[in-house]
């Protein structure tokens, strides 16, 4: 399976949606659009992983790569729509302490409007 | 009679080989009815320990070959990824303190970690001429 990345805007939120699998395979492409993102000053992304079907430790050492700037520059990285199995991945390392996840895209964007 | 399985493949060792294994590994885990959330812990596990063969112990290097061998017989599965790279290192089975690690936004290891929580045992060591990762799991 490969990668589908599409990246929209919303309220001043950077919506990046992914399809397929985020492997040590397919990684570089969504690295490469995590940059891109941040290089382009957008520090509110939202990563919509409605069509997300799997995710490795390569997908999360992804964001770990991009966080601090973010954090930096007083935004924030956010996901919402996890499958069960996306969900846990994040969740069995504590990750969801760093990394919050929404169940919809709508509470997604209010947390951001929200809480910044 | 109880269950056995047995299955033995060999790959390059390349990534593009890696959602082909997955597919394999949950095709062999639904022979045995594997709870699918439980099938796709193992299948993440066995993706991270040939992720680090083909990263750490190969290099890259695609001419290398990758043996993955499946067993399971007295309610366990023994899953190993067969190498002649460079060992990987035991140490790096020791689990830091998350909540450290993710305030010092640090991202190396995270394979090794998901393969620890996922699994029974995972251990390293070497046996004719290969070395090898070996993912225990109990599956009744």
């Amino acid at each position: 399976m490969d990668i589908k990345l599409n990246v929209s805007k919303e309220k001043g939120i950077t919506i990046l949606e992914v399809q397929g699998d985020i492997n040590a395979h397919t990684v570089n492409e969504f690295e490469k659009k995590l940059h891109q993102i941040v290089e382009n000053n957008n520090y509110k992304i939202l990563i919509d992983c409605k069509n997300l079907d799997y995710i490795s430790s390569a997908g999360l050492g992804a964001l770990m790569g991009v966080i601090e700037t973010v954090k930096n520059n007083g935004g924030d990285i956010k996901l919402c729509n996890t499958s069960p199995s996306v969900y846990r991945v994040f969740d069995i390392l504590g990750f969801t302490e760093l990394f919050k996840i929404y169940p919809s895209l709508e509470e997604g964007l209010k947390a951001f409007e929200e809480n910044g | 009679m109880a269950k056995k399985l047995y299955l033995k493949t060999t790959i390059k060792a390349s990534t593009e080989y890696l959602s082909l294994i997955n597919k394999l590994t949950l095709d062999f885990l639904s022979l045995l009815k594997t709870e699918n959330e439980e099938a796709k812990n193992i299948s993440l596990a066995v993706d991270e320990a040939l992720t680090n063969t083909i990263k750490h112990a190969y290099k890259y290097d695609d001419k290398k070959d990758v043996e993955i061998e499946y067993v399971y017989e007295n309610d366990t599965l023994t899953i190993k990824i067969y190498h002649t790279g460079i060992p990987l290192s035991p140490d790096k089975l020791v689990f830091p303190d998350m909540k450290e690690y993710l305030k010092k936004y640090q991202k190396g290891g995270l394979g090794i970690m998901l393969m620890i929580k996922f699994m029974d045992s995972v251990e390293y060591g070497n046996e004719n001429g290969k070395h090898f990762c070996k993912l225990v799991k109990k599956i009744s």
